[in-house]
C-alpha cells in the first residue's frame, strides 16, 4: 500500500479514536480529554502530512499519479502547480479536510467547557472527508501504471481556466469557509447535549463572523473571476454551482443576525440552533449538488461522477438525523427568550432581516434542486439495476431510471430568481437603512440604548418617499422602458440603497474613534454600494462589431475600433490586436483566444475606468469571403443517381460531387470554372485543398438517417475561400456602468466582516476569560455590564 | 459597552398578541402565493423534438436538445443565428445574442433555452456538453 494511501487510514483511525474519548470525556469522564486531544492533534499531523505528500508529488512531477496527471504539468507556473492542488475533487476534499483539522486545533484552545461534545462531533465532520478520500485516493495511480515502471513524461496539465491569480485562491477560500461553517452545528451540539443553552451563541458569533467572511469572500472573488476571464460579460448566473454556495452563506448571514440578537437579548435561541444546523447540513448539500453529477444536465459546470454519491447521500440522512434528533429531543426544555412585541425595534429589524434571508435562501434552494430528484432516481437507479445487485433492486432501479427520463430535469430560468430576490432585496435596503436609528426595546430598566429613535421616523418618511418616487418615476418611463414593474423596482432599490449608505455612512462618524465598533456599519455600506453597483452595471448596452484585419473601423459606445491582427502568443494562444480610439484617448485592446482541450477560450479586455469599464470580448475569428455549400449525390426510388451542380455563392465555380468515402473521410469533387478545364478535387479531414486561388475545407458529411439506400440524397459539406478573402474579428463591446462600485461594496462588506469577528472576539476574551467556572462568567458578564 | 445579558434580568414585555410571528407568517404567505405561479411560470420543460416546440410548447420558454449544423453559423447584427437538428433530421433555427460558448464547435449537442415564435427560435441561453469540461480526461 502507498503510504500517502496509508496515511488516510492512519488519519481515519486517529479521528475515530479522538471521537470516542472525547464522548467518553464528555459523558463525565475528564480525564480522557487528553487522550481525544492528543489522537486529535495526531490527525491533523497525519492530514499535514497527506497534504505535503500531494504537494510533493505535484512539485516533484509525479506524474505516475492519476491527480497530478490530469491537473498539473512540467512547464506549469509554480503558483498554478500549487493551486492544482485544489484543481480537481480528490483533492479539494484533502484541502478541506486540511482547514477542518486546522480550526479544530483553535476550537480546542477556544472551546472551554464545550471542547468534549463539539470536538467529539468535530471528529466525526474529519470522518467524514477520510470517507471519502478513501473512496477516491488522491493517491490512485494513473490507469495501468505499476510501480517500477517508467514516470510518464508529463500531466495534462490545468484547465487554461483556471490559470488566473483569483482562481488561484477562490477554491481555499470557499473551502475555509465550508469548513467554518460547521462550527455552529458542532457549538449546537455541544450546548444541546450539555444543556447549555444560553452560552453557546456568544461563545460561536466571532466564529459564524469568520465562516461568513471567508465563505463571502469566495464567492465574490469567483464573481469576479467569472467576469475578468470568462468574457460573456457577467458575475453571476444563478447557475447551480454558484447557487450551491450561495444557499449557506445566506442562511449564514440569517444565523449571524440572530445570534446578534441573542447576544443582546437574550431570544430567539432556538431558531439560531435551527438556522445553525440547516447552515452546516446545506454545505454538505452543496458539496453534494457539485461533486455527484446529479445536475451534469443542467449546469454550464461539468462534474464528474466520483462514485461518492451514495456516500454523501448518506451523509446528508446522517447528519440530518443526528443534528435534528438531537434538537427535538431538547427542544422543549430550551428557555424560551422574551418576545418580541413592539415592531419599531432593533430585534424586529433583526428578525426581519432573518426572516427575509431565510425566504431567499429557501426559493434559491428551491429553484436549484428542483432537478434534483430525477438526477437521483437516475443514478440511483442506474446503479441498481446492474447485475450484480439482487434481482428485486434491479426491477426497481430499472422503474427509477424510466421515471427519471419521463422526468427530464427541468432547471428553473434565472429570471426566477431575479424576480424573487428583487423584492427581497429591497425590503433588506430598507431594513439596513432602519436598523442604525432604531433601538433595542427589549432592555433593561436604565440601561441606555445604542442609538436613538429620534432619526427613525424622518428615515422612515424618506423611504416612503423614495418609493413613491420609484413608483411615480416608473409610470412616467413607461413609453421609453416599456416595463413598470422591474423599472419601479430597481429605481426603489437604488434610491433604499443610497439612503441605507447615507445613515450607515453617517453613523460611522459616530462610533469614530472606535473602530471596532465600525463593522456593521461598513459591511452595510458595503451592501448598499453592491446593490447600487448591481442595478446600474445591469443597464449595459452590448454590440458586436465585425472588423476586418486592417480594415473598416466599427464604432460603439464612442469608440472606434480596428482589427490589427492576431498577436501569436506560442502555438495555443492569441490575442486580437484592436485599436480603440475617441479623439481624445486611443488605446490598443488585447481580447485572448485560447485554444484548450475544451475548446476556444475567449477573455474579455476590459478598460477600465472609476465610472465604467469598457467590456471588449472575443466572439471569434471570422473570414469574411467564405462560402458554405452542400454538393449531394441523389438516389432516386427507382436507384437512378444524379449529381446536381451546386454553385458557390458569389463566384462563378460550380460543383458536383462525384465520390464519398465516409470510412475515408474524404470525396471527389469536380470543380468547374469558366473557361478553364474541369479539375478533380480530393477533399478530406486532412487539410485544405487549393485550386486557382481558392481554398476548400471539408467539413464533414451529411447522410438521411437510418442507412436509407433509396430515395434519399448523400453530400459533403464544403467551405470555400476566395482569393480575395480577409480574416476578421468578431467582438462584442459593451459597457459596464458603475461596476467599480459593485467591487467596492464587496471589498467593504469584507473588511466590515473582518472588523466585526475581531470585536466579537475581543468581547469575549473577556466573557469567557476563565471558561468552565459558571462564577467567573457571571463576573465578567458584569464587568461588561459596568463598561457599558 | 457589552450587550451580553442573561434572560433572567430583562424586562419581559406585557404578553399580548405576538405580532413577530403574526408578521412573519404574513411575509412567509406573501412569498408562498407570490412563489407558486412564477415557479411554475418558470419551469423549462425539456424537449427533443421540434415538432413539439413548434406546436405543444410554441410561445413558452422550453429548453430544446439538439444537434448544431456547425457551418452554418451567420450573424446578424448583434445576433447568432445559426441551426440545430433533432434525431429525425428536422432543421430548427435558432437566434442568439449572448456570448458565443468557446466550446460551441466540440459540442457533440447543444442545448438552447428560449422560445420558439414565428419560425424562428429565440435563445436565452445556450448550454454545450462537452463531455467532462472541467475534468480532464478523468475516468
Amino acid at each position: 500500500m502507498q503510504l500517502g494511501y496509508f496515511l488516510l487510514w492512519v488519519a481515519m483511525g486517529l479521528t475515530l479514536i479522538a471521537m470516542v474519548h472525547y464522548i467518553i470525556a464528555g459523558r463525565g469522564k475528564e480525564e480522557f480529554i487528553s487522550l481525544g486531544r492528543s489522537a486529535y492533534y495526531g490527525m491533523t499531523t497525519a492530514t499535514v502530512v497527506i497534504s505535503a505528500f500531494l504537494m510533493w508529488f505535484i512539485l516533484g512531477n509525479q506524474f505516475q499519479y492519476q491527480y497530478v496527471s490530469n491537473y498539473s504539468s512540467k512547464n506549469l507556473e509554480l503558483v498554478y502547480k500549487i493551486s492544482a492542488f485544489w484543481a480537481g475533487q480528490e483533492g479539494s476534499f484533502l484541502l478541506w479536510a486540511l482547514f477542518g483539522a486546522l480550526i479544530g486545533l483553535m476550537l480546542i484552545r477556544k472551546a472551554g467547557s464545550f471542547e468534549p461534545w463539539l470536538m467529539a462531533f468535530w471528529s466525526l465532520i474529519q470522518a467524514f472527508f477520510f470517507t471519502l478520500m478513501l473512496i477516491r485516493s488522491p493517491f490512485a495511480y494513473l490507469n495501468g501504471w505499476m510501480p517500477g515502471m517508467p514516470i510518464p513524461a508529463d500531466g495534462a496539465g490545468l484547465n487554461p481556466l483556471l490559470k488566473n491569480p483569483w482562481m488561484a485562491i477562490h477554491p481555499p477560500l470557499v473551502f475555509l469557509g465550508y469548513a467554518a461553517m460547521a462550527i455552529p452545528a458542532a457549538f449546537v451540539v455541544a450546548a444541546l447535549i450539555k444543556r447549555d443553552y444560553t452560552s453557546w451563541a456568544n461563545r460561536c458569533l466571532p466564529w459564524t463572523i469568520f465562516a461568513w467572511t471567508a465563505l463571502g469572500s469566495g464567492i465574490f472573488i469567483g464573481g469576479f473571476w467569472a467576469y475578468e476571464v470568462l468574457g460573456w460579460g457577467g458575475y453571476w448566473g444563478w447557475d447551480p454551482v454558484e447557487n450551491a454556495s450561495l444557499i449557506p452563506w445566506l442562511t449564514g448571514t440569517a444565523l449571524l443576525h440572530g445570534m446578534l440578537v441573542e447576544r443582546s437579548r437574550g431570544t430567539l435561541r432556538r431558531t439560531n440552533m435551527v438556522m445553525a444546523i440547516i447552515s452546516f447540513l446545506l454545505i454538505i448539500y452543496a458539496t453534494f449538488l457539485t461533486r455527484s453529477g446529479v445536475l451534469s444536465e443542467v449546469s454550464v459546470h461539468s462534474f464528474s461522477d466520483l462514485g461518492v454519491n451514495g456516500w454523501l447521500i448518506v451523509f446528508i440522512l446522517g447528519f440530518t438525523a443526528i443534528l435534528f434528533g438531537l434538537y427535538f429531543r431538547r427542544a422543549k426544555e430550551i428557555p424560551g427568550g422574551p418576545t418580541f412585541d413592539n415592531l419599531k425595534s432593533k430585534e424586529f429589524a433583526f428578525f426581519l432581516t432573518l426572516l427575509l434571508l431565510t425566504i431567499s435562501a429557501f426559493l434559491v434552494f428551491f429553484g436549484t434542486s428542483v432537478p434534483v430528484p430525477a438526477g437521483v432516481a437516475g443514478s440511483v437507479g442506474k446503479s441498481w439495476s446492474s447485475p450484480d445487485m439482487p434481482a428485486f433492486l434491479n426491477k426497481i432501479g430499472a422503474a427509477m431510471v424510466t421515471w427519471a427520463e419521463n422526468h427530464k430535469p427541468a432547471p428553473v430560468n434565472p429570471e426566477f430568481y431575479v424576480r424573487f430576490n428583487t423584492p427581497i432585496a429591497i425590503a433588506l435596503a430598507a431594513l439596513m437603512a432602519l436598523a442604525p436609528v432604531l433601538a433595542w426595546s427589549i432592555r433593561k430598566e436604565g440601561a441606555s440604548a445604542e442609538g436613538s429613535t429620534k432619526r427613525a421616523g424622518p428615515t422612515a418618511t424618506l423611504l416612503v418617499i423614495s418609493a413613491v418616487v420609484a413608483a411615480v418615476a416608473a409610470g412616467i418611463l413607461l413609453p421609453k422602458t416599456g416595463r413598470y414593474a422591474p423599472v419601479a423596482a430597481a429605481i426603489a432599490l437604488g434610491l433604499f440603497s443610497l439612503i441605507a449608505l447615507s445613515i450607515n455612512g453617517i453613523s460611522l462618524f459616530g462610533v469614530r474613534g472606535n473602530w471596532k465598533r465600525m463593522g456593521g456599519f461598513i459591511t452595510h455600506v458595503g451592501i448598499a454600494l453592491m446593490f447600487i453597483g448591481i442595478i446600474f452595471s445591469n443597464q449595459s448596452k452590448t454590440n458586436t462589431l465585425l472588423l476586418p484585419e486592417n480594415g473598416d473601423t466599427g464604432r460603439s459606445h464612442g469608440y472606434t475600433f480596428q482589427y490589427k491582427g492576431l498577436e501569436q502568443l506560442g502555438s495555443e494562444k492569441a490575442h486580437m490586436k484592436i485599436h480603440v480610439s475617441n479623439g481624445r484617448e486611443s488605446f490598443t485592446a488585447r481580447p485572448t483566444l485560447e485554444r484548450t482541450r475544451d475548446g476556444v477560450m475567449k477573455s474579455p479586455y476590459i478598460q477600465v475606468k472609476p465610472l465604467r469599464d469598457l467590456y471588449i470580448a472575443p466572439e471569434e475569428l471570422a473570414v469574411i469571403g467564405r462560402q458554405s455549400v452542400n454538393p449531394i449525390i441523389v438516389i432516386d426510388d427507382s436507384g437512378q443517381t444524379s449529381r446536381p451542380a451546386v454553385k458557390v455563392p458569389g463566384t462563378d465555380i460550380e460543383l458536383t460531387l462525384q465520390k464519398m468515402n465516409v470510412e475515408g473521410r474524404m470525396a471527389m469533387v469536380e470543380v468547374k470554372e469558366p473557361g478553364k478545364a474541369a479539375t478533380m478535387l480530393q477533399v478530406g479531414e486532412d487539410a485544405p485543398t487549393e485550386l486557382n486561388g481558392y481554398t476548400f475545407t471539408f467539413d464533414g458529411f451529411t447522410a438521411p438517417k437510418g442507412h436509407k439506400a433509396m430515395g434519399a440524397s448523400f453530400g459533403v459539406n464544403l467551405s470555400v475561400t476566395g482569393p480575395d478573402a480577409k480574416t476578421a474579428a468578431r467582438i462584442k463591446v459593451s459597457n459596464k456602468p458603475l461596476i467599480s462600485v459593485l467591487w467596492a461594496g464587496l471589498i467593504l462588506v469584507l473588511i466590515g466582516g473582518t472588523i466585526a469577528m475581531f470585536r466579537r472576539m475581543d468581547e469575549n476574551r473577556k466573557i469567557f476569560k476563565d471558561d468552565g467556572d459558571a462564577e467567573a462568567v457571571e463576573t465578567a458578564k458584569a464587568e461588561c455590564e459596568i463598561h457599558r | 459597552m457589552n450587550e451580553v445579558q442573561g434572560t433572567e434580568e430583562l424586562v419581559r414585555p406585557k404578553k399580548k398578541l405576538n405580532l413577530t410571528y403574526v408578521v412573519g407568517i404574513v411575509i412567509i404567505l406573501g412569498f408562498i402565493a407570490f412563489a407558486i405561479p412564477e415557479f411554475t411560470k418558470s419551469m423549462t420543460p425539456y424537449l427533443t423534438s421540434f415538432k413539439e416546440v413548434r406546436t405543444k410548447h410554441a410561445g413558452e420558454t422550453v429548453q430544446v436538445k439538439g444537434e448544431l449544423i456547425k457551418n452554418e453559423i451567420t450573424y446578424d447584427n448583434n445576433t447568432m443565428v445559426f441551426y440545430i437538428k433533432d434525431d429525425t433530421g428536422d432543421r430548427l433555427q435558432c437566434r442568439f445574442d449572448g456570448q458565443r460558448p468557446g466550446n460551441l464547435d466540440q459540442a457533440p449537442w447543444i442545448v438552447v433555452i428560449g422560445h420558439y415564435k414565428d419560425g424562428v427560435f429565440y435563445a436565452d441561453r445556450l448550454n454545450c456538453k462537452c463531455p467532462d469540461k472541467y475534468e480532464g480526461q478523468n475516468k
